[in-house]
């Protein structure tokens, strides 16, 4: 009598130059970070997955940080490498970027524009066009968040499931950048960004208002690691960012 | 030993039949190599045969006969000539010479001398040197004779006689041309009909007669004939440096409508220029393509407003490197005709690349990785099919951004993504920290606010309608006063509470329209 373990053996004695552990889970691979310039996310995970998707999370309409944090990655990344940057809604400052330290010669900047059903599928052909038919970019941002949250709910998970396979064979991250979670498991690590408090220069009440600058903001991140990237030991951090500019 | 001249000189028999096949693709050009082709010139209504290949000529078609008595002969290929696929032929031929020897030659349609003395270290004895030449012919569609000699007519004369590559070694060079007839010398009507009517047919004859009675008789010129008849030609060979201009076109004889077919044309074209970039050693940076579209005008008299179709479709395509892969170049053309699609059915297409020095392959030793240029172009062409070539205000959608010194927000353009070493610094470092970034609104979302006092306190937009929490400002700032595109503004960040968070907005108001916008987020 042949018993279940002793076919699985067989067979997977037979698959073993094929696929290794036909019937087993696959080992988790230890992957490679990349910094993302702040530090309490860095501290606590060592940076943003290179060979999987990252997903940033903030509500529409709020400063939640996720441009921040997009120049904060986009400068570390320009440093040493180029980046490509689609754009869906045509958001991105390049002025405030530069002065994040973006290397914008270093970016190429798919700009889309819109906000609808239209401007998805377009920020999503552009992205396989260019996933497909260029390497050599160190970091790939694909920015959804100026889309509505009801149209970006309604994407289809197999669209998730491809890119995650197209990004396990990268050897740099792949960051979407969303209104609300949609990623689910597809992702291997999920920053959930919420506002914290606006600092203004001066004192709200009693102070002039012309001589009143917002200097900077707080921001909270919730870190979520999925998949076979590290958990961190406190899901919940918050960070400032400074106003340097005009 | 003294040092002894060399020369080489390249023929192209029936050089306009030649040029006018050359654009053809191979495969075409060898199925006609057995038929009949003669080429038309004249005036639309009554064209003649200019010129013929060898199998019209024993088919009875001759130079001067019309269109009518030409198509007569069976299976024949009627070609009409154009001067403009000559010259191209012709450049061809001195880039080809080109790349063996740097004193060139253009001596007359069709016939190109080179010095090659000095070069036997670099590409072998002359035989070789000159196959070789005959070879890269070839490659730009031209079969040509081929002849090396000790003086740049003797050579002009065997190259004109003989057919293949000759070499003729010093001395030898009135016994070698002695057998050829007397035709390949450059006689005028009169002395040609003399030089008939003396019996002389061969150069040998020409040769051996009397100088005193032949210089008698034909005066300076019979005597500087028997010279080149002997191999005494004295012709200095006058290089020239002509201004490096590389363009190939084609009239085709029926008006193409169909994308691929034009597609199957511009590869040809393209093929060719490349064969020249690469003997001159280049590569291009721009490509510019004319088509020249048939146009037919309605002429009906009724007064309604026709769509003008322009006769003339141009389009250049400016590449971010210089590339000389023709089969990159053919895509990016055929990526940019899907986007711009002619009007109408094109007749003749002409391609114009501009040379530039080619790419080095190997980048700095610190240079980051980067995408591939050509794969990369071809990538950036589709995307630009799928997200579009401009915005509204005429920036690229596709680059980088480069951002302007100016006091107006926003103010930036795209240049053409380059993916090479660049160490244009960014102001900031990036390494104090995090910075407040914004998310811009392009176009500035156009908003409701009530103000108190001069001062925004409520404000709606989009989906939003909320009271200001806190306002800063107002600063004013003003430009291109004088221009139509003045500009002045009244700019305030404000806060406003939302059910998912806070949201700092930069607004405006123009103050010349007296409306407010919403510029952007602080995010």
């Amino acid at each position: 009598m042949f018993s279940p373990a002793l076919i699985r053996a067989q067979v997977e004695a037979r698959l073993a130059d094929r696929v290794p552990a036909a019937f087993g889970q696959r080992p988790p691979v230890e992957m490679r970070t990349m910094p993302t310039g702040v530090s309490v996310i860095d501290e606590a995970i060592g940076g943003i997955p290179c060979g999987g998707i990252t997903e940033i999370v903030g509500p529409a309409l709020c400063s939640a940080g996720r441009k921040s944090l997009q120049a904060q990655l986009l400068a570390g990344a320009t440093r040493e490498q180029f980046c490509a940057l689609i754009d869906a809604t045509d958001s991105f400052d390049p002025r405030s970027a530069q002065t994040a330290g973006v290397n914008l010669d270093r970016v190429l900047w798919i700009r889309g524009g819109g906000h609808g059903v239209k401007t998805l599928e377009q920020a999503f052909k552009a992205s396989d066009l260019l996933l497909q038919g260029s390497g050599g970019f160190g970091l790939i941002m694909i920015d959804l968040a100026g889309i509505s949250e009801r149209f970006v709910r309604k994407i289809p998970l197999t669209t998730w499931f491809r890119f995650r396979s197209v990004a396990e064979k990268l050897d740099a991250p792949l960051v979407f950048i969303t209104p609300c979670s949609v990623l689910g498991t597809c992702s291997s690590l999920t920053l959930t960004l919420s506002t914290g408090q606006i600092r203004w220069s001066l004192p709200v009440p009693g102070s002039p208002a012309h001589a009143r600058l917002p200097t900077g903001l707080d921001f909270q991140v919730e870190v979520a690691a999925r998949r076979s990237f590290k958990k961190p030991a406190q899901p919940v951090h918050s960070f400032s960012a400074q106003r340097r500019w005009a | 030993m003294g040092l002894v001249m060399l020369f080489a000189c390249v023929f192209v028999p029936r050089f306009v039949v030649q040029a006018s096949l050359r654009c053809e693709p191979e495969e075409k050009r060898v199925a006609w190599s057995n038929r009949p082709v003669a080429v038309l010139d004249g005036p639309e209504s009554l064209p003649r045969v200019f010129a013929c290949n060898e199998r019209a000529q024993l088919a009875g078609i001759e130079p001067g006969i019309t269109k009518a008595q030409a198509a007569q002969c069976p299976d024949i290929i009627l070609r009409m000539r154009m001067p403009k696929q000559e010259q191209a032929a012709q450049d061809a031929l001195v880039d080809c010479a080109a790349e063996f020897s740097p004193k060139v030659e253009s001596t007359s349609q069709g016939i190109v001398s080179l010095d090659i003395e000095g070069t036997e270290g670099i590409f072998g004895p002359p035989q070789k040197l000159i196959r070789a030449l005959a070879h890269h012919a070839a490659r730009v569609g031209l079969e040509v004779n081929v002849a090396a000699a000790t003086n740049r007519d003797t050579a002009l004369l065997a190259a004109r006689g003989f057919t293949g590559t000759t070499v003729i070694q010093k001395g030898n060079e009135a016994d070698c041309l002695a057998q050829l007839p007397i035709d390949v010398l450059p006689l005028s009507q009169a002395q040609a009909e003399i030089l008939d009517a003396w019996g002389i047919r061969r150069c040998r004859d020409l040769a051996l007669l009397p100088p005193v009675p032949l210089v008698e008789r034909l005066g300076q010129a019979g005597l500087h004939l028997q010279r080149l008849a002997r191999g005494e030609g004295t012709g200095i060979l006058v290089p020239v440096d002509p201004p490096l201009r590389f363009e190939e076109s084609l009239e085709l004889e029926d008006p193409v409508e169909d994308l691929e077919s034009l597609v199957f044309v511009l590869n040809r074209l393209l093929e060719q220029l490349a064969a020249r970039l690469m003997a001159r050693s280049l590569a291009t940076d721009e490509i510019t393509l004319r088509l020249q579209l048939d146009v037919h005008e309605d002429r009906d008299t009724r007064k309604e407003q026709r769509k003008v179709v322009p006769d003339c479709w141009v389009r250049t395509l400016s590449l971010p490197v210089s590339m000389q892969n023709t089969k990159v170049l053919l895509k990016l053309l055929h990526l940019d005709l899907e986007q711009h699609r002619p009007g109408a059915a094109v007749k003749s297409v002409a391609i114009e690349v501009r040379p530039a020095r080619r790419r080095y392959t190997q980048a700095a030793l610190f240079a980051p990785d980067a995408p591939e240029p050509e794969r990369l172009e071809i990538t950036l062409a589709r995307i630009r099919g799928v997200v579009g070539e401009v915005d509204d205000q005429g920036r690229g959608k596709v680059g980088s951004a480069e951002v302007l010194k100016s006091h107006q927000s926003d103010d930036f353009r795209m240049t053409a993504f380059t993916p090479a070493d660049n160490k244009r610094a960014a102001p900031g470092d990036g390494t104090g920290g995090p910075s407040v970034t914004m998310s811009m609104f392009r176009p500035p979302l156009p908003a409701n606010v009530r103000c108190q006092t001069g001062k925004p306190i409520h404000i709606s937009f989009a989906e939003v309608s909320s009271a200001i929490v806190c306002a800063g400002g107002p600063w004013r700032t003003s430009g291109n006063w004088w221009k139509r595109e003045e500009w002045r503004r009244e700019e305030w960040d404000i806060a406003v509470q939302l059910a998912s968070g806070v949201g700092l907005y930069r607004i405006f108001r123009d103050l010349r329209h007296d409306t407010w916008f919403v510029e952007g987020l602080y995010d």
